[in-house]
């Protein structure tokens, strides 16, 4: 008989059960009499990792899908704009190097691709020197984010941008929220009891409940596993095998630390500040209360101590007497995310470093899909399976080239880490082939076969001619047929530019007002 | 305009109105008004909202025209129109900040207002803002109330106005202007309540509303939208290009 999904169990909570949970029953009717019954068990003694704090701007539709007011957000998770990544020292290690991965696209990206032009341009124009610079030249926003500048203002409604963003939020303050408004206005039930058994039928392997310490046995028919690098169901119970990835991603710790500003006026940044180090990189991340930083590093290049001597330095004075926490991570993921009636949504299903803030998209991207086409029956499921893990494969696959391209277009060969990143045989060959393609055509759309694909091609370019990749692109006809609109599309960036530099408040002006005033919803 | 806080010994020689021109008002755009005011407002103005620019808070405005530059209402020296708002009929008189120490009445005065003028100058006499001994006349004491219930009157709007955010009533207005030549001007900034929306509001919102008397002042609002064509027309009596037409929408959102 084929059984219906009636109830979803989530097991484990943290950011990935509860955007889980929010997600799935706001979609489905989690709080209608006859809606898909939503329940989360979480481990009263389990800690979550809580490093996941930047976002994408898919967070925005998340939240709102999940019925959340961006006013509240910003208030309760201690929410920031973030405008992108500035990578420092990537290229050459010098101090004056850096270049910008705003989350604007290039301006006219629908219809006209910018690279070739802005090559030419740079070669043959005396643009000021900032322009030289990929990111200024085809767009506003890395002008924004050198300002300081919020990308809207206190009267554009919640969630609308007069340039694009995303977040970084306090991972533990936004699972709280997400939690009490799943609880009280979506119907979600929350246990918090630990899982001692996973009870499976004996013919076809499904799952059909969990036994609990203290509650007993609970049964369900589909299964969301975000229990962390645990991984109950999808790695302990189906044995799904671990692909590690460090060949190509070499971090395998992280030290965390969270220092406090200099004053209450001291400015935020308005995106992740991204620094090269010996063997890693620094993350540091502005909420209104605080910065996050942390040290991603390889332990095969540096030992722990050499590393948080390193992030000490970089944190100053303020993080004087505190203490870094250390992370163990691998990189990596599951041979396969999705089994019988059981799905893994964060952590369970893999790890990457956050260099790109891929944690958050991953468990948006992984419950968009479960939630919107949440299966219907135990007879859904192997082909919603199939589906799934040959989606995710790809975006990981995708994903690791992505954060590998930022290591391989270095000229850093001042440590082993960085020498060994240009290793080919630590480059994937879709990658290498890619990069081959790339010095005589610019990244397309055409490049990427999903869709959507989580990276799109403007991202690529951002990092490619951020980091000074050597290209030959004056060759390419369009470069010349296409030459006045290209400059249309440069005097619009201009003009935008000097437009949100007059009317766009600090960050933390921003912050402040929304603290005090928030935003209207329309 | 300069504010200074009211005091016997710097105004104790000033006498107040009527006023000689509309020119102080002809810089306004808009004027905000409280919700007692509604009933007598909507036999003149378009009632809308809009975002105060450093608050982003909504307010309720009387609207007098469609461009930045100021009133439409005032023409030929005249002000065209039954009702005057409260906001600008209380010229000269403002609260005082709460650091104003030994302000009288709590009033603070734009000293540069053509309103005022010396008691002993020629021309129309005025209300003397104080008596001799230095106390407040009954005319100023008046204006005091007037301020008074104006700020309880802004909160009472500012109450409805949260309701209406509440149930998603508040839209975006689009107020396309067109002019002989074909040429197009958008107004931005303007919300409005979505008539449609409000027929859609579940029952028991439309109940308290009603028994708060709320519901009527929405209504009022919404059908207050018919004077954008009477903007329109007082724009055209106006020298300049005329508006041959008005298109009003709200956003889809």
């Amino acid at each position: 008989m084929d059984k219906p999904v009636k109830t979803v169990i989530i097991a484990g909570g943290g950011s990935a059960g509860w955007i889980a949970a929010g997600r799935i029953a706001a979609r489905n009717g989690g709080a209608l009499p006859d809606g898909v019954r939503v329940i989360l068990i979480e481990s009263p003694g389990i800690g979550t990792i809580g490093v996941g704090e930047g976002t994408w701007p898919t967070m925005r539709n998340t939240l709102r899908k999940i019925g959340i007011r961006e006013t509240d957000f910003f208030r309760h998770a201690d929410a920031a704009f973030k405008q992108g990544a500035k990578f420092v020292q990537w290229t050459t290690g010098h101090s004056s190097d850096g270049y910008y991965h705003p989350l604007n696209p290039p301006q006219g990206a629908a219809q006209i691709n910018l690279s070739g032009h802005w090559e030419r341009e740079r070669r043959e124009k005396a643009w000021r020197p900032q322009a030289t610079d990929f990111a200024y030249a085809v767009d506003f926003q890395a002008d924004l984010c050198e300002a300081g500048l919020a990308p809207k203002s206190i009267t554009t409604p919640e969630y609308a941008g007069i340039a694009n963003y995303a977040y970084h939020l306090d991972a533990g303050k936004f699972a709280t929220l997400l939690r009490d408004h799943a609880t009280a206005n979506l119907g979600v039930r929350h246990i918090q009891d630990d899982i001692v058994a996973v009870h499976q039928d004996e013919a076809t392997g499904d799952v059909t409940g969990l036994t609990l310490k203290e509650g007993g046995r609970i049964n369900g028919d589909f299964f969301v596993d975000c229990t962390g690098f645990a991984s109950l169901l999808l790695g302990k119970t189906f044995g799904t095998s671990f692909i590690d990835r460090s060949d190509t991603l070499f971090c395998d710790r992280a030290l965390a630390l969270q220092i406090p500003y200099e004053s209450e006026d001291a400015p935020v940044a308005c995106h992740t500040i991204s620094t090269a180090q010996e063997a890693g990189w620094i993350w540091d991340i502005g909420l209104p209360t605080r910065r996050g930083l942390g040290y991603v590093y390889s332990s095969r290049h540096i030992d722990d101590e050499r590393a948080q001597e390193t992030l000490m330095r970089y944190a100053g004075p303020m993080g004087k007497g505190l203490t870094p926490r250390l992370i163990a991570i691998r990189s990596g993921h599951r041979a396969s995310f999705w089994e019988r009636n059981c799905v893994a949504v964060g952590l369970s299903a893999g790890f990457l470093e956050p260099l790109e803030a891929s944690a958050l998209m991953l468990i948006e991207t992984a419950v968009d899909i479960i939630a919107d086409r949440l299966p219907t029956s135990l007879g859904d499921m192997p082909l919603m399976a199939r589906q799934f893990n040959r989606s995710f494969r790809h975006h990981w696959d995708r994903i690791i080239e992505f954060l590998k391209l930022h290591y391989v277009l270095t000229k850093r060969t001042d440590t082993a880490f960085w020498r060994d990143n240009v290793d080919p045989a630590s480059i994937p060959q879709d990658l290498q082939d890619k990069l081959v393609l790339w010095r005589c055509h610019p990244p397309t759309a055409a490049d990427f076969s999903h869709q959507p694909e989580v990276f799109s091609w403007p991202s690529y370019q951002y990092i490619l001619h951020g980091m000074g990749f050597e290209t030959d692109y004056a060759r390419l006809p369009a470069v010349r047929v296409e030459e006045a609109a290209a400059q249309r599309w440069f005097a619009a960036a201009d003009k935008a530019r000097a437009q949100t530099l007059r009317d766009l408040p600090r960050h933390r002006e921003l912050l402040r007002k929304i603290r005090d005033y928030g935003m209207q919803p329309v | 305009m300069n504010l200074r806080p009211l005091h016997p010994r710097d105004h104790g020689r000033l006498a107040f109105g009527p006023l000689p021109d509309w020119s102080f008002a002809n810089r306004q755009g808009n004027v905000p008004i409280g919700l007692q005011e509604i009933g007598s407002a909507i036999a003149d103005y378009p009632l809308v909202f809009i975002k105060h620019q450093e608050t982003g808070q909504f307010r309720l405005v009387a609207l007098l025209s469609l461009d930045a530059e100021g009133s439409w209402y005032s023409l030929n020296g005249h002000w065209q129109a039954t009702y005057l708002p409260l906001n600008i009929r209380r010229h000269p008189f403002y609260l005082a900040g709460p650091g104003a120490d030994g302000a009288t009445l709590g009033l603070a005065i734009d000293e540069t207002s053509p309103a005022l003028r010396r008691i002993d100058e020629a021309g129309p006499a005025g209300e003397p803002l104080f008596n001799p001994d230095g106390a407040p006349t009954e005319a100023t004491q008046r204006m005091a109330q007037t301020l008074a219930r104006l700020r309880e009157d802004a909160a009472a709007a500012a109450a409805l106005i949260d309701k209406l955010v509440k149930a998603s009533l508040l839209v975006p207005l689009s107020i396309a202007m067109h002019a002989a030549d074909g040429a197009v001007r958008h107004v931005e900034g303007l919300y409005g309540i979505d008539a449609d929306a409000l027929a859609r509001v579940p029952d028991a919102v439309v109940l308290a509303l009603h028994r708060s008397g709320e519901l009527g002042a929405a209504h009022a609002i919404a059908a207050s939208l018919a004077h954008l064509e009477r903007l329109r027309q007082l724009h055209n009596a106006r020298k300049g290009a005329p508006i041959v037409r008005l298109r009003v929408s709200f956003a889809a959102h």
